[in-house]
């Protein structure tokens, strides 16, 4: 009987202890009610031009859900570090086809198609996974801060995007789910099983 | 927080950057990189403060002054940062080589720290008046 109530215990201690929460994860950033319905934060529409040369849009990408951040390839601190979580993030999904990886410069001028053509060639990362996208660069910067917007409602979140190595997660319905810092693997870490709990959304 | 994400790139640097090993030149290096961290989140005030006299629609030749000032610190700390891409290629450079490139580098990236900030709050200025 004994050995009946350690070993519940022991199951209960371990089930406590499950860190991945279950159900769906929550829509982040502003909300509103339109009529009944509440309308959360959502990506606008966009056109941007990608490492091949080809304008990809909000459609290109309304089948997957994909993570998303800010960076340029002359950028000297933040970036390397961003660039490895993304990375991380690559290896993980490569063979899942819902998720795709975005990848925004900031600095178009020197950031052309061809100039990250190169860049996704030395990380040797599939065009059509990871996507680096270049453009207008006021909207490109209007862009971020839809993206980071709902992330920077925290008040201790430092300010200046550019500097920012948020990692955003994007739904289907272009909702944002969940971020993570670049810069700290532990948070990806943490980024990694929000993504696993989206993906169960859809499957 | 603010410090963690300084203190971060740093550490990376230190660990993984380009071996410049020795502490005099790593110590320049930092200097450099400090006149940069200070400065670079202040780059979407730029967008933000270029947009709003954008805005204005008014053809006032001050605001348009300010407005190639905003472009030409923006476009300043870019270029910059390209340039600074030359430092990698200094890793089997003597340590003198490198402490020269390093003071005037650090020489550009305080020019371009103080157009940023003048035209930062120049724009400031005129939009509260």
């Amino acid at each position: 009987m004994n050995k009946v109530i350690y070993f519940s215990l022991f199951v209960l201690i371990l089930t406590a202890c499950e860190q991945t929460p279950k159900g769906p994860l929550p829509k982040i950033g502003h909300k509103e009610l339109v009529g009944t319905d509440t309308v959360y934060h959502t990506i606008p529409d966009f056109s941007f031009i990608n490492q091949e040369g080809v304008t990809i849009t909000q459609k290109e990408l309304a089948n997957h859900i994909y993570v998303s951040d800010f960076f340029f390839t002359n950028c000297p601190s933040i970036c390397p570090l961003v660039k490895k979580q993304m990375l991380r993030i690559y290896d993980k999904y490569e063979n899942q086809p819902l998720v795709k990886l975005v990848s925004h410069t900031i600095d178009p001028v020197r950031d052309t198609p061809e100039k990250l053509n190169k860049y996704a060639a030395a990380l040797d990362v599939d065009s059509d996974k990871w996507l680096f996208l270049t453009g207008d660069k006021e909207a490109l910067y209007d862009i971020a801060d839809e993206y980071f917007v709902p992330a920077m409602e925290d008040p201790g979140a430092p300010g200046g995007f550019d500097h920012s190595g948020k990692i955003m997660l994007v739904d289907k319905n272009r909702h944002i789910r969940s971020f993570g810092e670049g810069t700290e693997p532990e948070d990806i870490t943490k980024l990694l099983k929000d993504i696993d709990r989206l993906i169960a959304e859809y499957q | 927080m603010k410090y963690l994400a300084l203190l971060l790139p740093l550490l990376y640097l230190a660990a993984c950057g380009p071996s410049h090993k020795d502490a005099e030149v790593q110590q320049l290096y930092d200097k450099v990189m400090e006149v940069h961290d200070e400065v670079m989140p202040k780059m979407s005030d730029i967008n933000k403060l270029k947009k709003r006299i954008r805005k204005l629609e008014t053809d006032d030749p001050t605001a348009l002054t300010l407005l190639k000032d905003l472009d030409d610190a923006d476009e300043g700390m870019m270029s910059w940062m390209a340039d600074f891409q030359k430092y990698k290629t200094l890793k089997d450079s003597s340590k003198t080589a490198k402490l020269t490139y390093l003071n005037s580098e650090k020489v550009r990236i305080q020019n371009v720290s103080d157009m940023m900030k003048q035209s930062i709050s120049a724009a400031q200025n005129y939009l509260h008046e």
